[in-house]
């Protein structure tokens, strides 16, 4: 009803409908009202914070009090060539997720499917989502256990008589060893979006299919993929939107000095010039309000670009 | 639909069920907190008089109202109570205080100081780990607390504490004002200048087997020759044997500063002007053994990953040929305890601390500061409340004081005969030792060890240590002065340069020990590696080398 | 739904060969990866309840010799992994229900089409998720709110996660337009529509999202540290942090000479380190089939009803 009558009020004039329309829907914006406050309350106002990045922070004259630097914060930045490495490798880590770890949970989503509602299927998703509740702390020690020069995996070559591998302060392997891990670890648990995707699929549709003798590669392919297509849309924009995160936590965790030619992103960046020299946290705003932009840019064009080609996008 | 309403149903229930026992539980823990500092009251007449006694110069010594002063210190252990032993409740309730405690491991130690303070919002007492460039920062607006005009002649332990560090009165001249008393190490200095205490740990029984002659000193390729030998018998067996275990700061230290003490850092040369070290020749030399020793496989293949001293617990298990380790008195007892139940070994003919020390057998090294970490105040805590805490501090830093926290009680864990020696009379352990004060009195460690003076000095000379330790320790710092102090190779500190700070400077404190392990392990020629490493880092480094030499060179 | 799939196979006889190919392919490569995670958890509870001198000197670590339970006495002899326990347990209890009804609200009003502002304030949510004006910022927030020391303080500040949002509010937008608007004609406001209509028929995204913020909420540890003073409020992530960092509590040689070298610092702490691991998994690895199986049964009855 709502929607036919907005249909028809479109061409009316703005100013008399707008009123009317949000007398309409009044209810909807008391429904809006904890989440608008919550979000200008935890978020808008400290966002305030990010006019540090053209400041110099004092802390006794607050941040709105704190003297204004101009580009300052922005000449250090530029200066420092540890900060276009570490751009650089923010860069390929998010783009090699993306191709080495995104398709990992639909595909694991589908496959789960297919054992649907089996007991095996309940203690398969169990297991896998299990990883995902320890943090990187952990995990990383867990993984020097194992790969390290010392570690069980090396402890086995040895044994099979082969060359022991120097997998943590190998170059080459560092970010081979970021993407497997990540899939270890979260795979399982990003599945289960698609998982309640899947769960939406019209049933009636396989039972069609099923008459029609379609098998089940098949089904899978032309019935649960399209199903959940517009998820992996969505989760896809909300990925690239995060390209300039390319996962703190665990980088920091898994790396170590050896490796940071290529391990070093935005983010383990801008936590050693906030933390670990002497305190600047214009400094690190300002890195951090160049990466929020860019991440911005990026989310919005890949939105645009779904949009072109037929998907419905973010703000539909 | 039955299912969303009855979650819902429950979510509901749960939400006010939380909202009242949290809003319940607020003051019923709040008279919690006020109940102790009331009992505490009754005690508070018979504490001024002792304080009396003790400090008669004091005139102000009211504390009848109680008071919770928080305190936030590194070492402390969520959870546990360090306001329950005896030790702790003498403290509190002799000035009629109770500690609230924040615990700052060494993790995340910087990180809340700094968020904390940035937001003017600062415990009231906190062990800070100095940093020049933030102390300027802080106390020129107002961030930590300034100590008041005549805070010396009111609190003269803690002006005698502050004036040994060196630093305080230094910071002062150029400050104008005194913002942090820092925690002093040695009021009579084991060695002058002083040096660090930190030392090779062999293990000489291996040593002995393997035909390596037991000295108290080696030089880094005598080092690289042990560890060879090590590598070659695997003691450990299935070749578990770690021969070199040491962190990247370790290393750097080990393999460098025999050929370059300045091989991380600025430093001002012969010629009256300021140099980098990491781009001299003389760390190249270093490197190259560095990068011998870890292709020839003597050091332990994951050296850069070690976290937290990690080489320490594969040394107390027997499993490592050399570590680089803290070489105070405690540090030894400590290490021996734990190899002797870790490793089964016996440490006394284990073990085997000796000093690092160039070909030409110096001893090369910087000065070391006499202070760790300092004291820092609330600007936002009120007089009397800081006052108190003064007072306290000042009880900690008499000798009284010192007695309590380093020996225990009078007459229950130590006494003193006519002539004034002391005997220690707490518990031994099955091995003979005397167990650890802290092991009885659990807040002593966090909260009084490190309070005003920290515990170095009376551990030179503690009457709880086994005496062959305390020669020992003893033995290595005289050699490190006959070595290295009175050979003259030992540099004094540039406190010109210690008092240094500019963005572009803060910004290129590097972590040298990191860098320099990079260049080990990446692949290709040690020297060519190191002189791309020098010219990607000079473009930084020279805006900083430019700024030093305008402001510093004469 | 079980007898159904059942059915199929068994109603299927012409392709029966290649799909039984298929799902035989699918089930050694499902069982594969589980293995491969079942295995280095296994590790983890191999070495916690191995000794020091058996960990160091062996070559594999397939089981112990000799089990000996010490890292765990040692573990719980101190009290710290139970007020870790607790603190979690309140930060669920309290957050949980904060997080749903703020998402769910939010969610649905941002789902529904048609209101004047509606693109505008999806915007405004999802800005958030991408600047954030820092941590300084927000503790001065955090501290004019006087929530500094307080649990609410943890809870308040992750109110709402936008990328679970997202998720809840495209889940209810794919939902059928007809339910509402037949609802809307009989006269139903937008909360009878959002409780009795939308919420029953939404399980498989509500268990969806819980279970995401109970994991978030699970595994806290940042918030609490910077604003969390009282060391009888530390989350269990912080406890087991400070277990596994900051196990060998020897003062770094970098910060020079010092002397705070600690009696609390354990015997075995790679053991230690797993046995807590262990005891911070152990609950979970409990509780969670169970939820699990709410959850599974939520997806199908979701699955069912659409």
């Amino acid at each position: 009803m709502a929607a036919t009558r907005k249909k028809a009020s479109a061409g009316a004039p703005a100013q008399r409908s707008l009123w009317k329309r949000i007398l309409m829907n009044w209810q909807i914006y008391v429904l809006l009202l904890p989440g608008l406050i919550w979000y200008i309350v935890f978020c808008y106002f400290p966002m305030g914070g990010l006019s540090l990045a053209f400041k110099t922070y004092k802390a006794n004259l607050g941040i709105w009090g704190s003297p204004w630097a101009g580009l300052t914060n922005y000449n250090f930045v530029f200066r420092d060539p540890e900060f276009f490495r570490a751009l650089g490798n923010t860069i390929v880590i998010s783009l090699s997720r993306l191709v080495f770890q995104f398709p990992v949970p639909v595909v694991l989503a589908l496959l789960l499917n297919e054992l649907r509602g089996s007991r095996t299927q309940r203690v398969l998703q169990t297991i896998y989502t299990f990883p995902h509740f320890l943090s990187w702390v952990i995990v990383a020690s867990v993984m020097l256990n194992l790969l390290g020069n010392n570690g069980t995996v090396n402890a086995a070559l040895g044994a099979a008589g082969l060359e022991p591998v120097n997998f943590l302060g190998d170059e080459k392997l560092f970010r081979p060893i970021l993407y497997i891990s990540e899939n270890w670890k979260s795979a399982g648990w990003s599945a289960i979006i698609y998982m309640a995707a899947i769960a939406g699929i019209d049933t009636e549709q396989y039972e069609a299919a099923t008459i029609d003798g379609a098998g089940r590669l098949q089904k899978m392919l032309y019935i649960t993929l399209p199903g959940v297509k517009a998820t992996v849309v969505v989760m896809f924009i909300l990925a690239v939107g995060g390209i300039m995160n390319a996962g703190f936590d665990q980088i920091f965790n898994l790396s170590n000095p050896v490796v940071r030619n290529v391990s070093d992103i935005l983010d383990t960046y801008i936590y050693r010039i906030t933390f670990q020299s002497s305190a600047d946290f214009s400094f690190s705003t300002a890195i951090a309000l160049f990466k929020s932009v860019i991440n911005f840019i990026f989310l919005i064009s890949c939105d645009r670009i779904s949009k072109l080609v037929g998907e419905s996008g973010l703000f539909a | 639909m039955k299912l969303a309403k009855r979650l819902w149903a429950l979510m509901l229930a749960v939400l006010l069920a939380a909202a009242m026992t949290a809003c319940g539980g607020t003051p019923s823990s709040s008279t919690e907190e006020s109940k102790p500092s009331s009992s505490g009251k009754e005690e508070s007449s018979e504490a001024s008089v002792s304080e009396e006694a003790s400090e008669p110069e004091s005139e102000e010594s009211d504390y009848s109202e109680p008071m919770t002063i928080s305190y936030a210190a590194v070492a402390m252990v969520e959870g546990v109570d360090y306001n329950a032993d005896d030790l702790s409740k003498h403290f509190q309730e002799k000035f009629n205080i109770t500690w609230e405690p924040i615990a700052l491991t060494w993790d995340n130690w910087s990180d809340k100081t700094r968020i904390w303070i940035n937001s003017n919002d600062m415990p009231d007492f906190v062990m800070w780990d100095f940093n020049y460039g933030d102390y300027i920062n802080y106390s020129e607006q107002g961030l930590i607390r300034q100590l008041p005009d005549g805070w010396k002649e009111r609190w003269p332990n803690m002006a005698k504490v502050y004036e040994n560090t060196g630093i305080g009165e230094a910071l002062e001249e150029k400050l104008g004002a005194a913002y942090m008393i820092p925690r002093v190490i040695y009021f009579d200095k084991p060695t002058d200048p002083l040096v660090s205490h930190t030392n090779l740990w062999i293990r000489q029984d291996w040593a002995r087997d393997v035909g390596f002659e037991v000295k108290d000193k080696y030089s880094p390729s005598e080092i690289i020759e042990y560890a060879r030998l090590l590598k070659e018998a695997d003691p450990v067996g299935n070749g578990k044997t770690l021969p070199i275990d040491m962190s990247p700061d370790n290393l750097a230290t080990v393999f460098l500063t025999p050929y370059n003490v300045n091989n991380s850092g600025f430093y001002k040369g012969g010629d009256g002007k300021y140099h980098w070290g990491a781009a001299d020749e003389s760390t190249l030399e270093g490197l190259k053994l560095y990068s011998q020793a870890y292709r020839e496989g003597l050091i332990n293949q994951d050296f850069f990953a070690l976290k937290n001293n990690e080489e320490v617990s594969h040394y107390e298990s027997g499993i490592s040929g050399v570590i680089y380790q803290q070489g105070f008195g405690r540090s030894m007892k400590l290490t021996s305890e734990r190899y002797a139940t870790n490793s089964g070994g016996d440490p006394k003919t284990d073990i085997h601390m000796a000093y690092l020390v160039d070909d030409e057998g110096h001893f090369r090294a910087k000065e070391n500061t006499n202070f760790w970490t300092a004291s820092i105040f609330s600007p936002n805590m009120e007089e009397a409340k800081f006052e108190r805490l003064m007072d306290l501090l000042e009880y900690s830093a008499s000798e009284e004081g010192q007695n309590l926290i380093r020996m225990g009680f009078e007459g229950k864990e130590w006494e003193r005969d006519a002539d004034g020696n002391i005997t220690i009379t707490r518990e031994k352990n099955e091995d003979g030792n005397f167990i650890n004060l802290d092991t009885i009195y659990p807040s002593l460690n966090p909260l009084y060890n490190n309070l005003s003076i920290l515990p170095d000095d009376f551990g030179l000379h503690d009457p709880g240590l086994d005496k062959d330790i305390v020669e020992i320790v003893d033995a290595r710092f005289a050699g490190k002065q006959k070595d290295g102090c009175d050979a003259g190779t030992v540099e004094p500190i540039d406190w010109d340069l210690y008092f240094f700070t500019s963005p572009s400077f803060e910004k290129t404190k590097y972590s040298y020990g990191e860098e320099y392990a990079k260049l080990i392990v990446m692949d290709g020629d040690i020297e060519a590696n190191w002189r791309a490493w020098v010219e990607e880092k000079m473009p930084q480094v020279s805006i900083v080398l430019d700024e030093i030499n305008e402001q510093l060179a004469k | 739904m079980k007898a159904l799939g059942k059915k199929k196979t068994v109603s299927l006889a012409p392709g029966e060969k290649s799909i039984d190919a298929f799902l035989i392919v699918t089930y050694i490569v499902l069982i594969l990866l589980a293995l491969a995670i079942v295995v280095p958890f296994l590790n983890v509870f191999v070495i916690s309840i191995t000794s020091e001198g058996e960990y160091v000197r062996s070559p594999f670590m397939l089981f112990p010799t000799e089990p000996t339970f010490d890292s765990y006495k040692a573990l719980f002899a101190d009290g710290r992994i139970w007020i870790g326990y607790r603190t979690t347990l309140i930060i669920l209890g309290l957050g949980l229900p904060v997080n749903m009804v703020l998402t769910v609200c939010t969610a649905y009003a941002l789902s529904r089409p048609g209101y004047p502002g509606r693109k505008f304030f999806m915007l405004f949510a999802l800005f958030t998720m991408f600047f954030s004006g820092g941590i300084i910022p927000l503790y001065l927030l955090v501290k004019s709110l006087a929530l500094t020391n307080s649990i609410w303080s943890v809870i308040l500040v992750s109110g709402i996660n936008t990328f679970y949002l997202i998720i809840m509010r495209n889940y209810f937008m794919a939902l059928p337009d007809a339910l509402i608007e037949s609802a809307k004609i009989d006269g139903a406001n937008e909360w009878t529509i959002l409780f009795r209509i939308i919420l029953p028929i939404s399980a498989p995204i509500l268990a969806t999202v819980t279970l995401f913020y109970a994991v978030d909420r699970w595994n806290e540890w940042f918030n609490a540290m910077i604003f969390i003073r009282d060391t009888q409020m530390t989350p269990l992530q912080l406890v087991l942090r400070s277990i596994v960092i900051d196990a060998q509590m020897i003062d770094s040689s970098v910060l020079g000479s010092s002397s705070a070298a600690s009696d609390s610092m354990v015997r075995f702490a790679q053991g230690m380190k797993m046995a807590a691991v262990f005891v911070t998994m152990a609950p979970i690895m409990v509780v969670y089939p169970f939820l699990q199986k709410y959850f599974v049964k939520g997806v199908l009855v979701g699955a069912i009803k659409a």
